[in-house]
């Protein structure tokens, strides 16, 4: 059995990832700056991030050698602006990983009304991403795989519960206020786009298929429409109210259900959702622990338990000391701060394919007999 | 040298109680027939050898080789020279004829045949397809086999594993579908066993187990041959053990687990709803008593207003949290399972309509219990059985995912399920991955997965099993 990672399930990676983490409290904030065309924002910022996305595609195309990022790295820009890139790049997951923990926290109580321990929510987590992080991107594709149709279906239960009471007209008049506030918000939050950056650390382990491009393009694509129309049906159903709402997934479908006859079903389906979530915080985990690799280099069979500790340990003890979620949603949202990781969300993917060109044909040249032995 | 030449004959005379000595004289030297009570068949002793040398009595005999030509007529006659080889076939039920004091002697194969006869296995019933199962003799287990495979393909190779028991151990696979590397892997496995005994073939099969996984099962069982032989077709490796009518197979998938022998004879529509029924209920039995407790606790909204009433107005006057009180239902049926599996069967069925109906009816009335967690907890334990090889080990995820369930509701369970989704995927067993064709997602396995094709749509074989020849049929077949 081949253990490389497939097209499909890279694919639903991406289905699974880019929608969720734009479904909390991003809306409200997104709404704050642009009113109800917050949505246009986020069709420029995945415009954006689509040609990226297409950049990194043909990156992985010429990846024939199945060089790492680090190789890559190493044999274009040299080691240590490598090891700065990781750097950053760690960061830049972390801190993402570390606002989803606080918002899903936040989801968690907002839904069902129950102030959870930050340790004992945190702590799990820390261990189930530990343990993920250990067995390895292949995990995180299976995993995907096998809970994707379940999660979509859940997906379109609340979508459906939701557009049954939502108003579109809402959404009109577009661009009554200009197109200035819809940019500047697509600018200011930039930091929370970009999903397809684990990507970086498959390069490996996968190798394209037969009609890849098509495939994965497509992925993206319908992810880009979900999380739209999802933001579309926010706005529908909120209107003025966009602004306020904390927990966004919980509250679409509030107005759905009739508790008398069949309960808060859709708090079933926010539950489900949170599969996604989780997938999500442990794969950024896990791209934190494969920077620490590289910073460090660690060998690749090698995954030593400090480094695994290493990113568990802030993600527990940093958001006590400090309200993450607040400081970072204020500085990379409000303060538009975001630009600090576009080197990571932009230039990595635009020059991927120069970079994996040269990279591999170097590693052509260097290695002419005996070819490398692979893992 | 003389001495070692007295010593084989005199250390298999002083083996002392069985022992069965006769000697008969002839023309030439006196022969001596060795043979171990209870361990022969007397008749064939009678027949095969005794009367072969009274027979040949006249006749000159001085050696081994002469006994071999001129008496030993069984088809299983061999030259032994070795003590070691003598003790075997002795052990084995051989009968030992010496000829003199030769150090050499001949065994012949006498071994009884005397065991259970072959009928349908207890632990698979079926109501359609073939009844035979697997016996505690291995000969009749590979003659079952071989009635079914009629190839040359289909190899054999046997090997002894225990120091004291010597047992018997039968690798079996058809050369032309199962591939190489997993013979060779499980004959290395085999062949590095180290203990004492093989008591039976689940002895076998926690040494061919992967060693990172104790808690799954990661080897195949059967007692049925035509399950067997239909593995064996699929590129996987059979291992029979002498003494025990359970055959293991491997690489093993959890999918095996919801397909029944039935399936392969019913039409497509039945055996899918079949397989969705069973991994439904599974699941069923899995989740529900941690989500009962879990909603009740803490996600009580998402019942609806008329179930929360039910449940409510029936566990108001419980003594006990929903936590305790479904942790005491599982706790008291899986006492009752155990105690229904070592019960004398005269007693097992009244005993186990007296511990479910009555006790559990006692308890509601009595106000200890609720009928709701009664009913989930039963619900909960009978719908386990629908994948009888992981049972016990649901049983116990089950009260695991009750405790978190428990203790940190929704998010808890999520959560665990997550760790166990991640662990179980990561399993592999001999290069197969364990929840193939699901994850990986194998399009061509999962014909025969959930939703079952004709037989005559499953043009490939298993493609998440490592082997040789992934081509079941011609697709010209394919109606």
């Amino acid at each position: 059995m081949n253990n490389k990672i497939k097209t499909e399930q890279v694919a639903m990676m991406l289905m699974l990832i880019v929608p969720v983490g734009k479904y909390l409290s991003l809306p409200s904030v997104l709404a704050k700056g642009a009113g109800r065309d917050y949505w246009i924002s986020i069709i420029l910022v995945f415009v954006v991030d689509f040609i990226c996305f297409l950049a990194f595609m043909w990156a992985l195309k010429l990846n024939t050698e199945r060089l790492s990022i680090k190789d890559i790295f190493d044999r274009t820009i040299g080691q240590a602006a490598g090891k700065i890139l990781f750097a950053i790049m760690f960061i830049y997951i972390y801190l993402r990983a570390a606002v989803i923990m606080e918002s899903c926290l936040e989801l968690f109580s907002v839904t069902f009304a129950i102030k959870t321990n930050w340790f004992a929510f945190i702590i799990p987590i820390a261990a189930l991403s530990m343990f993920m992080a250990r067995k390895g991107m292949n995990n995180f594709a299976r995993l995907s795989e096998m809970l994707f149709v379940i999660i979509y279906l859940s997906f379109g239960m609340m979508l459906f519960l939701s557009s049954r009471n939502a108003n579109f007209t809402n959404i009109k008049p577009i661009l009554d206020d200009g197109f200035q506030p819809v940019l500047e918000t697509a600018l200011k939050n930039t930091f929370w786009f970009s999903d397809f950056s684990f990507m970086a650390f498959i390069m490996r382990d996968y190798k394209p298929e037969k009609k890849y491009a098509l495939t994965l393009s497509g992925a993206y694509i319908a992810a880009m429409a979900v999380t739209v129309f999802m933001n579309i049906l926010y706005i529908a159903l909120f209107d003025q109210l966009a602004v306020q709402s904390q927990s966004v997934l919980s509250k679409v479908s509030q107005f759905s259900v009739k508790l008398t006859t069949s309960g808060r079903v859709d708090w079933l389906f926010v539950s489900i959702m949170l599969f996604t979530l989780f997938i999500k915080a442990t794969l950024e985990f896990f791209c934190c622990n494969e920077c620490l690799h590289y910073i460090f280099n660690v060998k690749k069979h090698k995954n030593p338990y400090w480094t695994n500790i290493a990113v568990a340990l802030p993600m527990i003890i940093v958001p006590v000391f400090v309200n993450v979620k607040d400081n970072i949603f204020d500085l990379f949202s409000r303060d538009g701060y975001g630009f600090v990781f576009w080197i990571i969300q932009y230039g990595l993917p635009l020059f991927s394919p120069l970079m994996t060109y040269i990279a591999n044909k170097k590693e052509k040249e260097k290695v002419i007999y005996p070819r490398r032995v692979e893992e | 040298m003389k001495l070692d030449k007295d010593t084989s004959k005199k250390k298999l005379l002083s083996f002392g109680n069985g022992l069965r000595l006769r000697t008969i004289k002839t023309a030439g030297k006196p022969v001596d027939i060795l043979s171990l009570d209870a361990m022969v068949s007397d008749k064939t002793v009678s027949d095969c050898v005794i009367e072969s040398v009274v027979r040949a009595a006249d006749q000159k005999i001085t050696s081994a080789q002469e006994v071999f030509d001129k008496i030993a007529f069984g088809v299983g006659a061999e030259i032994c020279v070795t003590y070691e080889q003598m003790l075997k076939k002795f052990l084995n039920g051989n009968s030992l004829i010496f000829c003199g004091d030769e150090n050499t002697c001949v065994a012949v194969d006498t071994r009884t045949t005397e065991g259970r006869s072959i009928a349908q296995p207890p632990t698979s019933n079926v109501t359609k397809g073939p009844r035979e199962g697997f016996v505690e003799s291995m000969q009749q287990n590979v003659t079952l086999l071989r009635k079914r495979i009629k190839t040359v393909d289909f190899k054999i190779e046997n090997l002894n594993v225990g120091r004291y028991t010597d047992t018997m151990i039968s690798v079996c696979y058809i050369n032309s579908i199962a591939a190489r590397t997993t013979v060779d892997m499980v004959l290395q496995k085999i062949r590095a066993i180290d203990i004492d005994g093989i008591v039976d073939s689940s002895y076998i099969a926690s040494f061919l187990d992967n060693p990172k996984c104790s808690v799954f099962k990661m080897v195949g069982s059967t007692e049925k041959p035509d399950v067997v032989v239909s593995r064996l077709l699929e590129g996987r490796v059979a291992i029979i053990v002498d003494g025990s009518p359970i055959v293991l197979t491997v690489p093993y998938m959890f999918v095996e687990d919801i397909q029944s022998p039935e399936d392969y004879y019913d039409a497509p529509v039945i055996a899918s709803m079949g397989r969705f029924l069973r991994i439904f209920s599974a699941l069923a039995s899995l989740l529900l008593p941690a989500l009962y407790v879990t909603f009740q606790l803490y996600n009580y909204h998402i019942i609806p207003a008329k179930f929360l009433i039910t449940i409510l107005s029936s566990t108001d006057p419980i003594p006990f949290t929903p936590f305790t009180e479904m942790i005491v239902v599982l706790v008291l049926f899986d006492i009752l399972r155990e105690a229904n599996a070592r019960m004398p069967s005269i007693a097992g069925l009244s005993l186990s309509i007296i511990g479910a109906v009555v006790l559990g009816d006692a308890a509601v009335r009595a106000g200890l219990l609720s009928a709701p967690a009664v009913m989930i907890g039963a619900l909960s334990s009978v719908g386990l059985y629908t994948i009888p090889d992981n049972t016990l080990l649901f049983t116990l995820l089950r009260l695991i995912l009750v405790f978190i369930g428990g203790i940190m509701g929704l998010h808890g369970m999520i959560l665990s399920i997550m760790f166990l989704l991640s662990y179980v995927i990561s399993l592999e067993t001999f290069g197969t991955p364990y929840l193939a064709p699901f994850a990986p997602n194998i399009l061509s396995d999962r014909k025969d997965a959930i939703m079952k094709k004709k037989l005559t749509d499953q043009i490939k074989r298993p493609l998440a099993i490592k082997q040789d020849n992934v081509t079941r049929q011609e697709e010209s077949n394919e109606q």
